[in-house]
């Protein structure tokens, strides 16, 4: 028991030592009825390679997650993650792009990345979360992904297809990490706050 | 079901076949008709605030704060004509056969929000035989055509799929009087891409002092129909096997100052083997599938005792070779069932795998050996919270009738204590240590065995990265097995009293496996423990 014990302390305090370390980022936070809506630029998402790819014509996503997370701690108050789905249409010299129910068209691939990356106001979860955190210091984690691809669709597109074909998994090896996961990523974090009382 | 019945069920399929309509043609105004390139209008999903209740006051132009993400619920507004599909970067693989992975055709009506093209990118990735696959969208000639550009960049499709060495202890013949402590090299080579075509060619060949042997096999995907695959084996194997538990044999002096016989303590089988595989398979679902294959055998007897005996616990009784004298044909059909819902085949944290095999050889068949043979395990491992992961596994098998002795159970499969039989020759002369003093040590091949274990996984390194070394795990395992005739279980063995009658054993393994680029490397030490006489 003493050792599951330690070993417990031990994850718990090697993930809020990698969680503070993530680079800091300038956020702007304001809080509305108690729940704290949040801006920042995850822009640099977007390299060349990733511009690139938004202007190939076949849908691509952006997905945006927003955990709040107490200081010291590796316990999740809150998270918000939204998708932002962008094609090109190739015919009409714009972009339509999806947010949750929402579908916008906008002409520029700058006025997308602007759209999908430079949040603004984004409610990073709801006031029942932060409640019994009043007075404490948090702070905020965002990760911004380019194309990530589900548990789920991972196994399924590269599952091995022979069954007594060893070959698959081998292969599959080899590229599956670079599959299963999405193409780009960037992660940072906000300065301490707190929670107001 | 009553007639009244019949027809009240039919009133909602009409009043659903009449909404159905009227949303069609609520989607399709008149007087303008469709051009390839123009958005479709799709239906919105209006939201009353007043409905939305309280989550609504968290609104923003992301969507509601309370609510989950919806990605996949997509309707598309954009469609294309499809005028043709480039590939382009392949200089080996043939353009046919990354067309084949497209699910459109030239002329077909092309959505580029389709979350099945988009997968298309990984789905080629996940062949490996590409380092990238971009896919592209390009202007057609007229307004709303548009071309697929499929770009790859290939990368190398000769993979090393399995390399296992060790050192062993054999037998050259029966007169030898001691054992050798010999080395031995397997390993399995693949062309994952052979002509360019998706043609799996493997190549398997041990090396040794006392056996040698080779394996070729052709897998060609999707043939039939575009869903069975069809695979050919060939084989040929130069080996020895070794019998009994302290055996006795009668053989020839051969020395001048002998002119009798003698007896030794050694009773091996020369043989050599050659064969023939073609079957196929189909996938049921992306975690089911079968395969169906026959198998032909030729099996000659090179040199074996004419008679030998082994210690039974009390008694001594003639060992039984499970193989004709002189040369002898095994045909037999292989069914194999595989439920595969693994997270990862390489090093797995979560998920189960589930394969069952029946072989069958028949008379009419040609073959010279009736038997049925029947094998089923599955393993289940599940992640814990604190990253580390448990293993169950349970394996059974059974054989009846005339089994040939490659077809019968085999200790060393069953032990981790003494290297396993690959290209089902066995490598080790050496019974594991029977750790339980059980009466298993009278068994090297059964018609019976099963075995049960449990393992555990812990990562001790772990780095999110496409070269070089990205995660070491330190792997456990403990295991109880048991080997006997179908006999035994009824008659027992004599000279055993208690739980010692029970023909089974613990085994064990610990070790590393390191995931790299190239694949998945293991290092057990459990053979080792194997030398050690305990």
């Amino acid at each position: 028991m003493r050792y599951w014990l330690a070993a417990l302390v031990l994850l718990t305090a090697t993930v809020t030592y990698a969680q503070s370390q993530l680079p800091l980022r300038d956020f702007g936070v304001t809080w509305s009825r108690g729940a704290p809506k949040v801006s920042f630029s995850a822009k640099d998402l977007a390299d060349e390679r990733v511009r690139q790819e938004l202007s190939s014509g076949l849908r691509k996503r952006l997905v945006v997650t927003v955990g709040s997370h107490l200081k010291g701690s590796n316990q999740r108050v809150a998270q918000r993650q939204f998708s932002c789905d962008a094609t090109l249409d190739l015919w009409d010299d714009g972009y339509l792009v999806r947010i949750g129910q929402q579908t916008e068209r906008l002409k520029t691939l700058e006025q997308v990345l602007n759209r999908c990356l430079a949040v603004e106001g984004l409610f990073a979860g709801e006031p029942k979360s932060y409640l019994p955190h009043k007075g404490r210091e948090m702070y905020f984690a965002v990760k911004a992904e380019f194309n990530p691809i589900s548990k789920k669709q991972c196994s399924e597109l590269i599952r091995p297809t022979s069954g007594n074909d060893p070959v698959g998994p081998i292969t599959v090896n080899i590229v599956r990490r670079r599959i299963c996961r999405s193409e780009r990523t960037i992660e940072f974090r906000s300065e301490y706050l707190k929670v107001p009382e | 079901m009553r007639p009244r019945r019949r027809l009240l069920s039919l009133i909602p399929l009409l009043v659903l076949g009449w909404a159905a309509t009227a949303s069609a043609q609520d989607s399709d105004p008149k007087g303008e008709p469709y051009r390839p390139g123009d958005p479709v209008a799709i239906p919105t999903q209006d939201v009353d605030a007043d409905d939305a209740g309280e989550e609504e006051e968290f609104r923003d132009r992301y969507g509601v704060a309370s609510q989950g993400r919806r990605p996949d619920q997509i309707s598309s507004q954009v469609r294309y004509v499809l005028e043709g599909i480039v590939v382009s970067g392949n200089d080996r693989t043939k353009a046919r056969t990354v067309r084949n992975f497209i699910p459109l055709k030239q002329g077909d009506f092309l959505d580029p929000e389709s979350p099945e093209l988009v997968a298309t990118e990984w789905r080629l990735m996940g062949t490996g035989w590409f380092h990238s696959v971009d896919i592209r969208l390009e202007r057609g000639a007229e307004r709303g055509y548009v071309v697929l550009v499929v770009e790859v960049r290939e990368r190398n499709t000769v993979v090393i799929e399995q390399l296992v060495a060790g050192l062993s202890e054999g037998v050259g013949k029966t007169t030898d009087r001691g054992r050798t402590l010999f080395p031995w090299l397997g390993v399995k080579v693949t062309e994952t891409n052979l002509a360019g075509r998706g043609i799996r060619l493997s190549a398997t060949g041990l090396l040794s002092e006392f056996q040698q042997g080779g394996r070729l096999d052709l897998r060609y995907p999707k043939l039939v129909k575009s869903e069975y695959d069809l695979r050919f084996g060939t084989f040929f194997l130069n080996g020895r096997e070794f019998y009994g538990n302290s055996p006795l044999v009668s053989v020839p002096c051969g020395a001048p100052t002998c002119p009798g016989t003698s007896i030794v303590p050694n009773a091996v089988v020369r043989y050599r083997r050659g064969g023939f595989m073609v079957g196929t398979g189909k996938d049921f679902t992306s975690k089911l599938r079968y395969s169906l294959d026959w198998l032909g055998d030729i099996v000659s007897v090179l040199d074996r005792p004419e008679a030998a005996s082994e210690r039974q616990g009390n008694e001594i009784a003639p060992v039984d070779f499970a193989i004709q004298d002189g040369r002898s044909f095994v045909s037999s059909l292989r069914f194999a069932l595989v439920f595969d819902k693994r997270d990862d085949p390489g090093i797995t944290k979560e998920g189960v795998l589930f394969r069952g095999v029946v072989t069958a050889g028949t008379r009419f068949l040609g073959s010279d050996y009736d038997f049925l043979q029947l094998e089923a395990w599955v393993r289940r491992w599940w992640r814990l919270p604190w990253n580390h992961t448990i293993r169950l596994g349970a394996f059974g098998g059974a054989a009846f009738g005339n089994t040939p002795f490659f077809y019968l159970f085999h200790i060393s499969d069953l032990t981790d204590l003494i290297p396993s039989r690959f290209l089902e020759m066995q490598l080790d002369a050496r019974p594991p240590p029977n750790l339980l003093g059980t009466s298993i040590e009278n068994n090297n091949l059964g018609e019976l065995a099963w075995r049960i274990d449990i393992g555990y996984n812990v990562p001790v390194y772990e780095r999110v990265r496409d070269r070089g070394l990205r995660e070491v795990n330190i792997y456990t395992l403990i295991g109880l097995y048991g080997l006997a005739d179908l006999r035994d279980p009824r008659i027992g063995v004599s000279g055993y009293t208690g739980l010692s009658r029970f023909p089974l054993d613990l085994t064990f393994d610990f070790g590393f496996r390191f995931d790299t680029r190239v694949g998945v490397f293991q290092v057990g030490f459990s053979t080792l423990v194997g030398f050690i006489r305990l």
